[in-house]
């Protein structure tokens, strides 16, 4: 029986974050579940659900999404709703932009906040707002990201640098505007208030997005699992996803899970065995620590399977 | 004789005073026009995404919301009186035109 988190080390930071990505259904959520409850048994750990299928409800019995539930022991889990965090999110400006931009109440004010969230973009925003309040005040030791499909994965993960640029640019000119402020009322005599609000915000969102940009990047603070299956696209997407992480985060995969592995004489019968071992090989030369995880003939659908789950793993590669 | 002085002198002070005066409501005039519209054109970037235009991500604009609230009433209000907008700018370069 193999523990997959001893191949998480260093585990540091409070909390340590550990985000599982891979195609969709080739066990994101499985293996998120394994991971988490491990960690549980050293200390306070959450199961997060990024992802908008909810297994993970299905996995636990959760029956609210949004809400922090206790499962078993340490093990706790949370399955974020996008719709609901979105409307979170921006409800709590319809009232302000009532009053600010009238014009806009010619639409229904309502409907502008509710398509707003699907406005390009909104979706990994919200995710990145999560992330944050995630690294910034978790009352958990140990946190796992089960993850959304690759696409929004990746976006939200690359947005904090994106913002970075944004801010920037909105510093850069609003320093300026602030400056000219003061030199005018400086001239004319008048009194000037010298701190803006509005540059003490943009100070403040450099600050949180720089520091997630450092955690994200952060080798012991954050752990990067890539799941795959021996199967083509399963495997192109697991390369994406490193290229990804090494390109534009600088930083490695910790672990690399080649999930649902048939037995030799069924994928023998199947006729896929030769495509399979060279699958295995592929994923196991890469300079990564690897798991081979094999087929199981029931499902893994409860908490309770992660050990027949466990109990069907080998190392693929092992050490540094 | 040292009276006369006196006044020339006085004068030219005067003069000297009125000149800058002149340049300094001047420049303050062109600062002034800058920062308008380097205002304008910061609340344009912040808020694009509310208005059609994708500028700037959507959280980010809901974030700023509140701490431009009044600069963002006088924009408005702005766009929707200001009509002639080629005479504003004009008026605010100063001199005959
Ligand atoms: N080793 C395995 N053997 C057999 N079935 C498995 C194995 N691992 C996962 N499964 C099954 O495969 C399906 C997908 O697994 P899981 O939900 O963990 O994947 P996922 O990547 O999270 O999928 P999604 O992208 O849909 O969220 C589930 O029905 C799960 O029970
Ligand atoms: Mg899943």
């Amino acid at each position: 029986m193999i523990d997959f988190s001893s191949f998480l080390q260093p585990l540091s930071g409070e909390p340590h974050v550990v985000i599982v990505l891979g195609k969709g259904g080739v066990g994101k959520t499985s293996v998120s579940l394994t991971i988490a409850s491990e960690l549980s048994e050293l200390s306070d750990t959450l199961l997060v659900s990024f992802d908008p299928a909810k297994h993970i409800m299905e996995y636990l019995d959760l029956r609210e999404p949004m809400k922090v539930v206790k499962v078993r022991g340490r093990l706790h889990a949370c399955q974020l709703d996008i719709d609901l965090a979105a409307k979170e999110i921006t409800s709590k400006y319809v009232d302000l932009l009532n009053e600010i931009l009238p014009s806009l109440s010619v639409l229904n004010l309502e409907d502008v906040v509710k398509t707003m969230k699907y406005a390009p973009g909104v979706e990994e925003e919200v995710f990145l707002k999560r992330l944050l309040d995630i690294y910034r005040r978790s009352e958990f030791k140990y946190v796992v990201i089960d993850t959304p499909p690759t696409g929004i994965s990746l976006r939200t993960l690359a947005l904090p640098k994106l913002y970075m640029i944004w801010v920037e640019k909105l510093i850069e000119v609003r320093e300026r505007i602030v400056s000219l402020r003061y030199v005018i009322a400086k001239t004319l005599g008048r009194k000037y208030e010298v701190d803006d609000p509005a540059l003490k915000k943009l100070y403040e969102i450099r600050e949180d997005y720089k520091y997630l940009n450092e955690v994200l990047k952060d080798f012991s603070r954050t752990s990067y699992v890539v799941v795959a299956n021996p199967e083509p696209l399963p495997v192109h997407e697991m390369k994406e996803v490193i290229s990804f992480l090494e390109g534009e985060l600088r930083v490695k995969p910790k672990l690399l899970v080649l999930n649902k592995v048939l037995p030799k004489e069924v994928a023998v019968k199947l006729g896929v065995y030769e495509q399979q071992i060279k699958y295995v090989n592929e994923v196991g030369s890469m300079p990564y620590k690897s798991i081979m995880v094999g087929y199981l003939s029931n499902a893994p659908s409860k908490l309770d399977d992660i050990v027949k789950l466990k109990e069907a793993s080998t190392v693929l590669r092992g050490g540094g | 004789m040292f009276k006369r002085v006196y006044n020339v002198l006085r004068e030219f002070v005067n003069f000297v005073r009125g000149v800058n005066q002149a340049i300094i409501e001047e420049s303050v005039g062109a600062l002034e026009l800058e920062h308008m519209e380097l205002e304008a054109a910061f609340l344009t970037l912040v808020m694009g995404s509310l208005t059609g235009v994708k500028t700037i991500p959507t959280l980010l604009s809901l974030e700023l919301l509140e701490p431009l609230k009044d600069e963002l009433k006088v924009l408005t209000s702005r766009a929707v009186k200001g009509k002639d907008v080629l005479g504003d700018l004009m008026s605010s370069l100063g001199g005959e035109w």
